[in-house]
């Protein structure tokens, strides 16, 4: 027992005295330190444990002993409408008020990160008060919410929505995004057919061909995979089934969110089991079997844990409140490594490809593992998954810093990218799967800007086709998008110089850059490479 | 009927440069100018199976005398070495390409495209190809696509009316305005060009015109004018359509030559001027810049 406090003695020691991180940095790792202290997974199986040892099953660093969920999303328009008796906030009256009481929450909304996740449809929050101020002065006001966003919560999991309705909000919301191009706040537009106006799309799109955000997001799916799930539950439906989109792309119940996130390590499953080319049944009816019900036991101990031990959602004034709630919770059951385990079950097949039989194989498996995984993990119970009718919801984690090797999510391995559209096909495929998040991403010449039209095609096309999520991106702009979230090629730079720097995500998005050969993204189409059509 | 076959250098599933929306482009092998700074010089003549490629084949892919029609894809491993040896800008990659095999093409891609460009090369010399795809096109599929046509504008009077009575638009190569200066570059006049792009207008079918700035031949202020009063002269003939205008500046990717590589780049301080200037005699919003 000594050995350890020494241990944890010297964990402090070297956090309190390292260099280039900041006081509030140093104070979250600390905090890591002593709750990692305790001994976690007590009463998990020796089965579960043994995959976490050995990598195949992943609890992303969140901590031994978890006291507050993952991921949160207020029920921000609630709150504005009915004002907050812990913090002694009247319902908000203007533009202003409504900002500021915004600004307030947000540094009482927990995450793993310390900052919060989630913050809002700004435009839905904003956009009643939006005619009682000229558009300059909104504009202003706006201008003055994001940098307050980027200055005080520094760090690329901060997440806002937009869409997917038009507002003025939105309009200059996008203009400003485009023309301060900051990595901080993490944004996401929520498109719906029908509903979204063409040029607000179109408007999107210019931002992301500036800014690498925002993603897209088909707002009428995802709203009623969500509906349809939670509705199953819930036999008199009180209120209205809302989702959001947070961090990196978790797309959860709004006064909801996910108790944690744990992920499957694909590969790390095939390799471990020692599977080869051709032993795909093996994989489907053993493997995957056994590991899913391995993860589903990690999240569901990691949930009980958060509600039961720790008592956060008795202790919380948002659930206290009704801006959480229990019942709008969900736990996450994510995978990583599809492409890299289809290469080895196939043989070296090239999932979404189409060249040859083992391409074509490869491609099949993709989807086949994924709808095994999905229909697996729905047969156990999720606790405390009220939220998703006991179910734990599947995600497609796109990856962390120490991943070497591993492709983020569902996604095709950088640098191994089929062409344009066979991509598309692909991600078509595998995305309707997953109900908490997945995500592609589509990196584009800078000359694309000038068709736009071309480009609100690819996002309405590939929605039709069945994508759920994808990001547009310019490889000229200086945010790159990392695996979820943004960084700036140029404070990457000066992350490498150790300078002290803001952002706590280049702790994360400097060194993955690097591994996950980020900037080798393949670049589409304003002129694809010979190569690709012989 | 018979069944028309054209010659094809490539075809690109998924392109946003060539039209509006996205679009399949196919490359036609064969030009009839010869520019200086031509970026794509094998797609200019037809393979002469002198055997030249063959020698420096790492593969074999091309037999010795056998040229274009000797080439087999399944040994090529795209090294392009073929394309720099050919003395006579050519290729032995381009293929024959039928209606049949262009709609299986375009059916692979049907879920994802706005429509189809014909580009070349000079696709326009394969004209009673053009015109019987784009029926057969719009036959199969209606119109759900358009079709485009990238040209240079030197094109004969009965194939230009067949060719707007079937096309959705033109990309249109302006490669300069002075007649000299034309000829400097291309080895042809302009005139035809230049009344082929009234005519063009006329059927409101401008959907894009092309400037390439080239060092002290079309990166100068009297060109660009000369340029910006003409395309407005056919803005007006073109609309309601708007005409866009894209300044390209030369780059030196596949241009064989070195020493005209050197000779036709500009700085990017003499291509900022240039688009200045388009902008302040052209409507600014329809100018596109790199």
């Amino acid at each position: 027992m000594s050995g350890h406090n020494n241990n944890i003695q010297q964990q402090v020691k070297a956090k309190i005295a390292e260099r280039g991180i900041d006081y509030k940095q140093k104070r979250s790792d600390l905090a890591s330190i002593a709750e990692n202290s305790l001994p976690a997974y007590a009463s998990v199986s020796a089965k579960a444990r043994n995959y976490l040892d050995q990598g195949v099953i992943c609890d992303l660093f969140e901590g031994a002993a978890p006291y507050r969920a993952r991921y949160i999303l207020p029920d921000y328009q609630k709150f504005l409408r009915q004002g907050c008796n812990y913090l002694n906030l009247p319902p908000a009256h203007d533009i202003h008020s409504a900002i500021n009481y915004l600004q307030i929450l947000y540094h009482y909304v927990p995450s793993i990160i310390d900052h919060p996740v989630y913050l809002g449809s700004i435009d839905e929050l904003l956009s009643p008060w939006e005619k009682s101020v000229s558009r300059d002065e909104l504009k202003r006001v706006l201008k003055y919410f994001i940098m307050h966003i980027n200055r005080t919560f520094p760090s690329a999991f901060v997440h806002m929505n937009l869409g997917p309705k038009d507002s003025l909000t939105s309009r200059l919301w996008l203009e400003l995004e485009g023309e301060l191009e900051l990595a901080i706040p993490n944004l996401s537009f929520k498109y719906h057919r029908g509903v979204t106006p063409d040029d607000l799309l179109e408007l999107a799109l210019t931002t992301a061909m500036k800014a690498s955000k925002p993603y897209i997001v088909d707002d009428e799916k995802i709203a009623s995979m969500w509906k349809e799930l939670a509705g199953e539950g819930e036999s008199k439906r009180e209120e209205e089934v809302e989702y959001g989109v947070a961090s990196c792309y978790n797309t959860l119940r709004i006064g909801g969110g996910s108790h944690t996130l744990v992920r499957l390590n694909l590969r790390e499953a095939a390799t471990k089991s020692s599977m080869k080319a051709g032993d795909i049944t093996l994989f489907l009816e053993e493997v995957v079997p056994e590991a899913v019900a391995a993860l589903a036991e990690i999240i569901n101990y990691r949930a009980s844990f958060l509600v039961e031990e720790s008592g956060f959602f008795a202790n919380s004034f948002l659930a206290r409140e009704g801006l959480i709630d229990l019942k709008k919770f969900t736990s996450m059951g994510g995978v990583v490594g599809l492409h890299e385990c289809v290469e080895i079950l196939s043989g070296g097949g090239r999932m979404g490809w189409q060249e040859n039989a083992k391409d074509r194989l490869a491609t099949d498996y993709a989807e086949t593992i994924i709808q095994t995984i999905a229909s697996k993990l729905s047969l156990h119970p999720g606790k405390y998954c009220d939220g998703s009718n006991g179910k734990i919801t599947l995600h497609a984690q796109s990856g962390i810093d120490t991943d070497l090797g591993t492709t983020a999510g569902v996604r095709i391995q950088i640098g191994k990218e089929p062409t344009l559209f066979a991509q598309m096909n692909l991600a078509a495929r595998l995305q309707k799967y997953f109900t908490s998040g997945v995500s592609d991403i589509y990196v584009f010449e800078p000359g694309a800007k000038d068709n736009l039209q071309g480009l609100a095609s690819i996002v309405k096309k590939g929605i039709d086709k069945g994508i759920r999520i994808l990001s547009i991106n310019n490889s000229s702009s200086d945010c790159v998008r990392v695996t979820g979230y943004l960084v700036k090629k140029s404070e990457v730079e000066r992350y490498w110089k150790k300078e002290s720097l803001r952002d706590e995500s280049l702790r994360f998005g400097a060194p993955t850059l690097k591994n996950a050969n980020i900037l080798g993204r393949k670049v589409r189409s304003t002129k694809e490479n010979k190569e690709d059509n012989e | 009927m018979s069944n028309p076959q054209a010659t094809i250098n490539r075809i690109l599933h998924g392109t946003l440069i060539d039209g509006p929306g996205v679009r399949i482009a196919l490359f036609f092998q064969g030009c009839n100018f010869k520019c200086r700074y031509c970026h794509n010089p094998e797609t200019q003549n037809f393979c002469r199976a002198c055997g030249a490629c063959a020698l420096t084949c790492p593969t074999a892919a091309v037999a010795e005398h056998g040229g274009v029609d000797s080439y087999r894809a399944e040994r090529c491993v795209h090294c392009y070495q073929c394309l720099k040896t050919c003395p006579h800008h050519s290729s032995p990659h381009y293929r024959t390409l039928t209606i049949d095999d262009l709609i299986k093409e375009v059916e692979a891609s049907r879920d994802f495209i706005d429509g189809i460009t014909f580009s070349g090369g000079e696709c326009t010399l394969q004209s009673d190809f053009l015109v019987s795809a784009m029926k057969a096109l719009r036959k199969k599929f209606g119109d759900h696509f358009s079709f485009y046509i990238d040209s240079n504008g030197l094109i004969e009077k009965p194939h230009l009316s067949l060719l707007m009575d079937h096309a959705s638009g033109f990309l249109l190569d302006i490669k300069a305005m002075s007649r000299k200066r034309h000829r400097f570059l291309t080895g042809k006049d302009n005139k035809l060009v230049l009344h082929n792009a009234v005519e063009m207008a006329k059927r409101r079918l401008l959907y894009e015109v092309r400037s390439v700035l080239v060092c002290n031949t079309t990166a100068i202020p009297s060109e660009i004018i000369a340029s910006a009063t003409f395309i407005n002269h056919l803005a007006k003939l073109n609309a309601p359509r708007t005409l866009r205008w894209k300044l390209i500046p030369f780059r030196p990717e596949g241009v064989r030559d070195p020493r005209a590589q050197e000779e036709m780049l500009i700085s990017k301080e003499v291509y900022d001027n240039c688009c200045r200037l388009a902008k302040r005699s052209y409507c600014e919003q329809n100018i596109i810049t790199v």
